[in-house]
Parts: structure tokens; sequence; C-alpha cells
């Protein structure tokens, strides 16, 4: 899916190169207005490359499949050698979503904060826990939320008749039955998300091995 | 007499279709060749290319459903346009098939303004077409045309959903108007630079700020230096003004120069850049 993507690169709503996008709107209703049309246009940029996480100046940090062996950052320079064909969207690539260079515009801090806020408030986004560099803000996006995944996976495992199965996280994401679904190469920490609600919902079992790590899960 | 002959590994499935539509012919003897290159024994026959043969089926006899579906949902339309137009007294007296045929109506997503005749139902006509306009101001209105919504694109969204029954014409839109200014004293058509709008915001648009869209309106944007230069007001005025029309909407803020001074977008813009 996201192969035939990358030739034909997201297309940006008109609003994207309207000078005043990318300034807070001082009038209550005019800026809840741009407030939603800002998160309508990250989620939508965010499913269409299928980005997993931004970081707070809203640059991709893992987009496209992510294998679970190799790093983030190979992902990311991926997708990054493949691009040069849209300048918009390699612009995101390297300066984030919020800079737009063709009308020379970015939109301020504040109101970029208080866009994650609302993203998070409406269980679009969550804080990724970032071990080495705490003061580094960065966001999973869940242009499906992990309840979303959740019902993806419990529907897909019941039409393939493989309930009760004990599946590996990479299985999930990489297996041969798992080609063709939306969640093929997710992100592995937005999986394990999905995988708790169904534990939480009675759902799904964590099979831990001896060492107590996560080796596999059963959902039935 | 036909010979059909069924290349049994190849593209059986190409040979299908040209079965499909010859049944008239009659079919005596099938003559089943094998390829001259195996594409692979078992499961491996089973090959991306096949699997393509395969979908490809599917989706001709789907095309072809749809096609079909299509071509009867039209046909029923204009025939239940017909019956509407023939029988539309006695459909007006009697009350349970008017409902039964507004059911069908919604069902088939028909517009009412489609069915109505705006001489006979002249009060339902236009309470329908006053909600439409309302819909469309709440669903286009704020965003794209900051309240001014343009009667041309109006007539023409409105239109584009009637199929060329009962068009409307910027006359009706009038009478609409009239009809809902009860409602909210604010709404009526305005002028600005010979196109008209309707204006739903509360705003008393005095000259001042007129003369401050109509500019806006005509090259995108406005800055305080702009007007002053140009309207030879005072700047505290034109600050004033400007004010104004951002805190209702008209107007939005642009900080991003580089040069510092402030920019004041007409929202109707956003459709016209790049």
């Amino acid at each position: 899916m996201s192969t035939q993507h990358q030739q034909q690169p997201f297309k940006f709503p008109k609003i994207y190169n309207f000078p005043p996008f990318f300034t807070k709107q001082p009038h209550a209703q005019t800026y809840a207005t741009q407030l939603q049309q800002w998160i309508q246009l990250i989620l939508d940029y965010c499913r269409y490359n299928r980005v997993w996480i931004l970081n707070e100046k809203g640059v991709p940090l893992s987009q496209g499949n992510v294998d679970q062996d190799q790093s983030e950052l190979t992902s990311q320079d991926l997708n990054s050698s493949t691009t040069a064909l849209d300048d918009e969207d390699a612009d995101v690539r390297k300066k984030g979503i919020f800079v737009n260079d063709k009308i020379s515009r970015s939109l301020d801090t504040l109101m970029i904060q208080e866009i994650f806020q609302e993203l998070i408030t409406s269980g679009n986004a969550s804080y990724v826990n970032n071990k080495r560099n705490a003061n580094a803000k960065t966001y999973y996006i869940h242009w499906n939320t992990p309840s979303d995944w959740s019902t993806i996976l419990l529907n897909w495992i019941e039409s393939k008749g493989q309930s009760g199965t004990v599946f590996t996280f990479y299985e999930l994401c990489f297996g041969d039955l798992s080609i063709g679904q939306e969640f093929y190469g997710i992100h592995p920490d937005i999986l394990e998300l999905a995988i708790n609600v169904l534990v939480d919902d009675g759902r799904a079992r964590l099979l831990k091995d001896e060492d107590g790590k996560v080796a596999g899960v059963k959902i039935q | 007499m036909y010979e059909v002959k069924v290349n049994v590994y190849g593209g059986w499935a190409a040979n299908m279709i040209s079965l499909i539509p010859s049944k008239n012919h009659k079919i005596t003897k099938i003559n089943f060749q094998r390829p001259l290159i195996m594409n692979g024994i078992g499961l491996s026959a089973f090959d991306e290319n096949h699997l393509q043969q395969f979908s490809q089926l599917g989706k001709t006899l789907q095309d072809r459903k749809t096609e079909e579906l299509e071509t009867q949902f039209t046909l029923f339309k204009s025939l239940l346009f017909n019956y509407i137009d023939t029988y539309r007294s006695q459909i007006e007296s009697n009350g349970s098939l008017q409902s039964k045929i507004m059911q069908i109506c919604q069902f088939l997503n028909i517009e009412p303004l489609q069915i109505l005749n705006r001489d006979t139902d002249h009060d339902q006509f236009y309470y329908e077409l006053s909600c439409k306009i309302i819909e469309f101001n709440n669903e286009e209105g704020n965003i794209k045309y900051g309240g001014l919504i343009p009667t041309l694109e109006l007539l023409s969204e409105l239109n584009s959903k009637l199929e060329g029954r009962n068009i409307i014409t910027l006359d009706d839109l009038k009478t609409t108007i009239d009809i809902m200014t009860p409602l909210n004293s604010e709404i009526a058509i305005v002028k600005l630079n010979k196109q008209q709008y309707i204006k739903t915001f509360k705003l008393s648009l005095s000259t001042d700020n007129m003369q401050i869209l109509q500019i806006a309106n005509e090259i995108g944007c406005v800055s305080v230096s702009m007007i002053r230069d140009n309207l030879n007001w005072s700047v505290i005025k034109t600050k004033e003004v400007l004010k104004e029309l951002v805190n209702s909407g008209y107007l939005w803020l642009d900080n991003g120069e580089t040069n510092g001074e402030s920019l004041y977008w007409d929202p109707g813009w956003i459709n016209n850049l790049f």
C-alpha cells in the first residue's frame, strides 16, 4: 500500500498554502476551525504516509513499515532516500509539517503545543516514553486509535479462523497472513498499545518466556 | 456451429468471459489444449499472474453489475419523477401517499427540492431551500468564506445536486432570504465588487468595513499601511476596523511576514491560492 503512495505524494489541502493558517487566530470561533483543520491535516498526512511518530516540530521520526530488527532511524532513512519528488512532502520530512517554505510561514510553538494537547485529549496521540532524552518530546500519532487497531486485529483473526492461535508480535506485523492488512508493518510500540487494549478487554493473553519477556500473544 | 478452445493453464478466465455473452450460440465441442509452457505444478501454478486474472474477472463482473444497477436506478428515478408530476394534486390531497413518497425519496437520496413544485408548494419549497442554505453555511460557510457566501457558488452547489430539475435562481435565493429574516435579522444579501454575497454573521457592515472587505476581496490580503496609504485613514482607525473584522471572523490574521507587518486575509482566498 505504502509503495503505491510513494509515487503519488500526499496532496495537501488548499488551506495549507493560506498564510494566516500559520498564525494563531485571535477570534475564538475562527481558532476552533483552524485547530480542527490542523488536526485533520496531521491525521490525514500521517495516515497517508503511515507515520507512527512525530517529534514536537512535526518531523516524522518513524514511518512506513517498521521492521522490529531495524532501528527507527534506518526506516526513516529509507524513506528520505526515495523522495525529492515533491517539495512539500520532502520539506515535511526535513523541517516538519508545521513549516511551509513555499509561502515562508511556520506555525508558532505555542499553537503547536496546543495542537498536540488537543490530539492527546481526543485520543489521537500519546507521548513516547523516551529513555535517552526525556526533554525531547515525541508523540505517537494514532490515525487509528489503539482501540481501532484492536478491533481491526480482532476482526482479522476471526475472519482468518485464527482465534486462539498464538502469534509472536513479529508474526502479527510481518507474517504471511498479515500481508495486505492495514496493520502490516505497524510500529511495534503501537501494536503493543493495541494488544494491551485487547488484554484489558480479556480478549488477549500475553505469553511470557522464562525471563519474563513477552514472547507471544493469544487472541480469542 | 462454434468451437471454443479453452487454454487450461493460460488465460482460461478470460475465455470464461467470452463464453458468458454467447449463450445463444451453441457450443458443440470444447477443445482442451495444453499450453506449451507450464507455469508450475501444484500450488505454484497459482502464481501472481493467475491471481491477477481472477481479480480482473471479478472486477469486470462487478463493474457490469454496478453499471446495470445504476441504469436501473436512473430509470426508476425518472419514472418516479414522472409519476409525481402527473399525479401531483392527488398526492397532495392524500397524506399517507405523500409521506410514502417522501420516504421513497429519502431512501433513494433524492433532494426534496427536486420534487417540490415551487408554484403549488410555494411555502414548502422555500422552507426546504432555506434549510439548504443554513446547512451550506454551517458546513462550508465559516471556514471557506468567513461568513460571506458568494451567491454564485451557493447556486452552483445547490443546482449540482438537483440534476437539472427545479433550477434555483438568484430570485429564489432572495425570496428565501426574505422568509428567513424573521429568524435571523442579520441575514441579508450584500453586494461587494459586483458580486453578491449572503451575509450571515452578526456584524453591521458599515461603509468602513465594506471598503476594507472590498480591497481584501480583490487582492487577497490587506495591511495597516496599505489601508492608510490608499484610503488616507489614520493608523488608529485602520487598526480598529481591522481588529473588528478579525474579531468577527471576516478576516484571518497573518503575523508571518518577514518585515513584521501583520497581514489580514480574506478566507475566500483559500481556494484561490495556488
